[in-house]
């Protein structure tokens, strides 16, 4: 899973002005691949970390932390994601790869003379998961080998049940694991007060997000699905620190003020919809323009539901401010890939009921086998269980040339048709 | 009431007129390349052989790929509402639908009130759909007509082992080389066909009654095929099979 760029602004209002969450999201994106740069020429040490990595941990320590999962998305966000695809292919790597994965190799081993954007400062560590990406892994391993430098694999049991015991200590033994490495390659020594300050801070953001989730309670929806993804960018990028708690709570008090004066992203809101997978970065403006004139909202998504839960919940699952370790062992499962068919229903069969879902969109991401894999059985049961319409989509999250929009809009339009026929039947 | 459904396909534009739900007209034109015409050009011709003015008439419904290029439509419905609607109309029991239409397949589950309760469609491989049997057939230098025919004589149909149009017809030229009867490589090309739209029920589930609509179901080659594979009858109506999209529509102009 991933996030989004300041840029996909579908944070706007029905007036298409930013919002100034919006805004604020552009201002700190930019001040983070900035500083990136500026640190690095001041020569701190870098480590690039897959996004499920806990960040926590790494604040820990005075470094800098690039997410390359999120370049990807904001490449593919700009419009320029399938040229960096293409730049991947040339140089051996199969179109049959994670478009993320061919953007980023693209963009680091072969940067195009005029880029637009200026790759992440180069690492000195690398540390991954591998517990929502199978891919993951091999794909660092390029850098591991090119850059000649560490590379780190959290080994996550995957969860056909709520994590028990051993898979906790597991996990928290390869965490101490991960802050001896850094001890030893940067001289630094590890903080675990910085780390409880960012778990806390973390914690407090998760309520804003909460809390701005929950505008999509309201009928009609206060956002729409393209919001949250937009603002996950913060999420991925910042967790842990200040202005991700910043961010949020403008988010979350922004949104409840414009629910309040009846301000909402689809006024006339007559179908509400479920996305089951990543956001399709390159189609974020055009599939919200394209529904809300169809009266159609995407309301929820289980890829930005589930920050800040465990296994199976749509809930947070709050820091106690004890042990951040220990929390962050917890929640290391929090996104919906690594979960086993029942859990990954269960999340969906509550969604459907807490947000009043008339029907669900699964999309069928080329890119992300991990997510779509289990997709047809989870919509057969959707079907048979809860009377719930839905349909398959063909995406890519980054590459567009694997879309088709009209393809895709015909099946959201049968959708909108057989939810009509539903609530006139049933 | 009397209601107009235009079905503007990739191949062939439809129109349906009906009258309280009785066909009072229907005419098959092919789109060509400007849709626009080809909808206005099937529709006035369905008016004519009615025998009523457009004025008489109380809503045009539009579907199919081209759905939207009719300005005077009432409104438009996507062609998987609306073969859904029209295989309910000629069979009243049917469970489920297999449309090949000219550039795309589909497979509708059915559900109380002709309500559709799943849907798979192949847009995006020329192989299943009616674009590959018209190439196929220009292979073997045939019509449409004769290339489904021939099929039927075959005892002991080629094996067409790819799934891409283009390379079929590579596998097809080679099998002609390597002399192998004309019907043989047409059987082969059905059976091959037949297996990419069985994979597509079973992906959902099969559910008898099935029936077959647009303009691939009055090839008797495939509907033998398709029964051969999927090891059951299937129902088809020549005369409404093409039609049958264009009916749903007229029938959704309806209210229904």
């Amino acid at each position: 899973m991933t996030n989004s760029s300041q840029e996909n602004n579908t944070n706007e209002n029905n007036t298409n002005t930013k919002t100034k969450a919006g805004e604020h999201l552009s201002k700190i994106m930019k001040e983070f691949y900035i500083n990136q740069h500026l640190d690095a020429q001041a020569g701190k040490f870098c480590v690039w970390a897959a996004i499920i990595v806990p960040l926590e941990i790494l604040r820990g320590f005075d470094i800098i932390v690039g997410i390359p999962e999120n370049y990807s998305a904001m490449t593919a966000s700009k419009g320029l994601g399938s040229a960096q695809c293409e730049r991947s292919h040339q140089l051996g790597f199969s179109p049959d790869l994670c478009s993320y994965a061919r953007i980023d190799l693209g963009n680091n081993l072969y940067p195009p003379k005029d880029a637009q954007m200026p790759p992440l400062p180069r690492p000195d560590l690398i540390i991954t998961d591998n517990n929502n990406c199978s891919l993951l892994a091999k794909w660092f391993d390029v850098y591991h080998r090119e850059y000649n430098i560490p590379h780190f694999i959290l080994d996550v049991p995957f969860c056909y049940n709520p994590q028990d015991y051993d898979g906790l200590n597991y996990i928290l033994s390869q965490y101490k694991d991960i802050i001896r490495k850094i001890e030893n390659m940067t001289g630094q020594k590890y903080d675990i007060d910085k780390t409880r300050e960012a778990m806390n801070n973390t914690n407090e953001a998760l309520k804003h997000w909460k809390r701005f989730m929950n505008a999509a309670l309201h009928k009609p929806a206060g956002i729409t699905a393209f919001d949250s993804f937009v603002q996950m960018a913060t999420f991925v990028t910042l967790r842990g620190t200040p202005q991700i708690v910043e961010q949020y709570k403008l988010l979350a008090d922004e949104t409840e003020v414009r629910i309040a004066e009846k301000i909402f992203p689809v006024p006339d809101e007559k179908y509400r919809l479920l996305w089951d997978n990543i956001a399709p970065w390159h189609q974020l403006r055009k599939m919200s323009s394209r529904l809300k004139q169809l009266d159609a909202n995407i309301v929820y998504a289980t890829y930005t539901s589930c920050l800040g839960t465990i296994e199976g919940g749509i809930d947070l699952y709050e820091y106690d401010g004890v042990d951040p370790l220990k929390h962050l062992a917890r929640t290391q499962n929090f996104s919906v890939c690594p979960y086993g068919l029942e859990l990954r229903y269960e999340v969906i069969e509550k969604l459907v009921d807490r947000c009043g879902i008339d029907g669900m969109v699964f999309a069928n991401n080329k890119s992300c086998k991990v997510y779509s894999l289990m997709q047809l059985d989870i919509q057969k049961r959707l079907i048979d269980k809860l009377k719930i319409p839905s349909i398959m989509i063909d995406v890519d999250h980054a590459d567009v040339t694997r879309y088709s929009e009209e393809g895709v809009f015909i099946r959201i339009e049968a959708l909108l048709e057989q939810i009509d026929r539903y609530k006139n039947v049933c | 009431m009397i209601t107009a459904g235009i079905d503007i396909g990739s191949n062939t534009t439809k129109a349906v007129l009906m009258d309280n739900k009785s066909i009072i007209a229907d005419r098959v034109i092919f789109t060509g390349y400007n849709a626009r015409d080809a909808a206005n050009e099937v529709f006035e011709l369905a008016v004519k052989d009615a025998g009523i003015s457009k004025n008489d008439i109380d809503k045009i419904i539009c579907t199919g790929y081209g759905r939207d290029y009719m300005p005077e439509a009432d409104r438009t419905c996507t062609e998987i509402t609306c073969h859904a609607l029209g295989a309910r109309y000629t069979f009243p029991d049917a469970g489920s639908v297999i449309d090949i239409g000219g550039q795309d397949s589909k497979y509708i589950l059915l559900g109380a009130d002709g309500m559709v309760l799943n849907f798979i469609m192949n847009d995006k491989c020329a192989a299943g759909t009616g674009r590959f049997m018209e190439v196929m057939a220009r292979a073997l230098n045939m019509d449409l007509e004769g290339f489904a025919n021939i099929s039927l004589e075959s005892e002991n149909p080629s094996r067409i082992s790819s799934l891409c149009s283009v390379f079929a017809e590579s596998e097809v030229i080679s099998l002609i080389s390597a002399g192998a009867e004309r019907s043989d490589i047409s059987a082969g090309l059905h059976d091959s066909i037949a297996s990419r739209i069985v994979a597509m029920v079973h992906r959902i589930g099969l559910k008898e009654p099935v029936i077959m609509t647009g303009g691939c179901a009055k090839n008797k080659g495939l509907v033998k095929a398709l029964e051969k594979n999927l090891a059951i009858k299937i129902m088809t109506d020549n005369k409404t099979a093409q039609i049958n999209g264009a009916i749903g529509a007229a029938l959704k102009g309806m209210g229904i």
